[in-house]
């Protein structure tokens, strides 16, 4: 363990950082949050008189400008007047000028309107005490939670064995192996979640900005952050989905097979028992890595496939002979080319909106055994 | 000036067989050392992989008329014997190849000569 984190340690300070900062500003900004709504439903209703409207102008991190509504309004509270500028407890602006003239134009000039103040203090007042809003953003710290929990996860998943060269046949080893998905479900959802929550907030907050105020400006935004938005959390529910549908275990008899052999597989479908129609096959994959300007590209092409047993919702656990072909390629793991058997596992759900399964399990096959001379 | 590699067996193999190559050279002048390695490497669309399997100095190998190893002379013949591993087998592919390289090397003028070793169960290259 301590190894681990020692030689990944990079990692696991920026995942310590990134969650620690998520904990903190989560729990932080939901106690805020927790307290205001408390506070808010103290706060005691009144009538204002709206005095006069103004458009404040700031600007945003990249130097444009953004507009602020700023409604101006009276009370009068124990027939003393006080005066108050506040629409929420939260401030929206943005860099449509119209989003901002929309609000006011919500709230016309001499009108009365109900609005709420803190007995104590009647110039603290707001003309709406939804704390929704910040209930809701007081989330996003969240996404670093998540994202840092990923790679502290990942960082400390012990590292399998390294194999560099051939599968070997590990001595006193014998007994069945279960064997592990390829695919880093837990990894996923997390990252995806991390993703979705800030994106899915904002894109959601720009489509109802744009749909209560349309302009060329809060259309754009809705189309791209709520896009995104959007985008990303369909990635995040089709993770959630796949965890939480079904599932192949496996167990090969033993822990590696040779070229020519053939061995036993227990298979059994868990989670939902939904309707779906796939197979279980034995693949045989050749695996390659480049780097293709900055980013580094792994292309894989399939030389072998042969299908073991077709599933259906009948058909869930059973067991299956793999029989290896002989003259064929036996696993070959170097840093840049490999040579991978796997059994595959692709199934169709049955509501089409459901993720299929599609998972590979990695076997580990020798070559084959030389007849004695 | 020659420098070989000659595979009386030819260069198809199985893996855990003996394989045996002369390494013969006629030079003027004595050579100031060499070396012979065999080593397996990847080709093919992605970033190559290499190893040296074994690496043996000419001047440490026996001589082909079984006489003891000595300095090297102008003009000599070494025998390069190594039982061979269980794998890599030698094969072609569609994104990757690997193929088994049995390579020798004089100084001082870093004169190369390299003969390809086919490791499969029955020789011949597989092709996926």
């Amino acid at each position: 363990m301590w190894a681990t984190i020692r030689e990944r340690t990079p990692q696991v300070v920026f995942s310590l950082l990134f969650l620690t900062f998520g904990v903190y500003g989560t729990f932080d900004s939901l106690v805020r949050s927790i307290a205001l709504s408390r506070r808010a439903e103290a706060f005691v209703a009144s009538e204002c008189t709206i005095t006069r409207h103004e458009v404040a102008r700031g600007r945003d991190s990249d130097g444009d400008a953004t507009f602020h509504p700023v409604v101006h309004y009276t009370l009068v509270v124990a027939g003393a007047t006080h005066a108050g500028k506040r629409i929420g407890f939260s401030s929206t602006s943005s860099s449509a000028r119209s989003y901002a003239d929309d609000v006011l134009a919500g709230y016309p000039v001499g009108t009365r309107w109900p609005c709420w103040h803190d007995p104590a203090t009647p110039s603290d007042v707001v003309l709406d005490r939804s704390t929704a809003q910040v209930s809701a953003f007081s989330l996003v710290p969240m996404a670093f939670a998540f994202i840092g929990l990923a790679v502290l996860i990942n960082a400390l998943r012990r590292p399998r064995a390294p194999r560099h060269g051939l599968a070997v046949r590990v001595p006193g080893r014998r007994g069945p192996l279960v064997l592990s998905t390829r695919r880093e479900e837990a990894f996923d959802l997390l990252i995806s979640a991390g993703f979705a929550l800030p994106f899915g907030l904002v894109g959601g907050a720009s489509i109802v900005m744009a749909w209560t105020s349309p302009s060329l400006e809060s259309c754009g935004a809705a189309l791209i952050f709520g896009g995104a938005g959007l985008g990303l959390c369909v990635w995040f529910l089709r993770c959630l989905l796949r965890v939480l549908g079904p599932r192949a275990w496996l167990r090969l008899a033993a822990p590696t097979v040779r070229l020519g052999e053939s061995i036993a597989l227990d298979y059994a479908l868990r989670g939902p028992r939904l309707a779906l129609h796939g197979k279980l096959a034995l693949v045989g994959l050749e695996e390659t890595r480049y780097t293709r300007g900055t980013r580094q590209v792994t292309d894989t092409h399939e030389f072998y496939n042969s299908t073991l047993v077709e599933l259906d919702s009948r058909t869930r656990a059973g067991t299956v002979t793999v029989a290896v072909p002989r003259r064929s390629m036996h696993s070959l793991y170097a840093e840049n080319n490999r040579i991978v058997w796997v059994i595959a596992v692709r199934a169709h759900v049955g509501p089409d909106w459901w993720p299929d399964v599609d998972e590979l399990y990695e076997i580990a096959v020798e070559p084959a055994e030389e007849p004695r001379s | 000036m020659t420098l070989q590699i000659v595979l009386p067996a030819g260069p198809g193999h199985r893996p855990g067989s003996l394989l045996r190559a002369e390494i013969r050279w006629h030079y003027p002048d004595a050579p100031l050392g060499g070396a012979v390695e065999l080593g397996w490497a990847t080709a093919g669309k992605g970033s190559g992989d290499t190893r040296v399997v074994s690496h043996a100095e000419l001047a440490e190998l026996p001589r082909v008329d079984q006489s003891a190893p000595t300095k090297l002379q102008a003009s000599d013949a070494r025998i390069f014997e190594l039982r061979l591993p269980a794998g890599p087998y030698s094969f072609s592919g569609t994104l990757i190849s690997l193929t088994w390289t049995l390579r020798a090397r004089l100084d001082p003028d870093d004169e190369l000569v390299t003969a390809e070793i086919v490791l499969s169960p029955d020789g011949d290259e597989l092709r996926l």
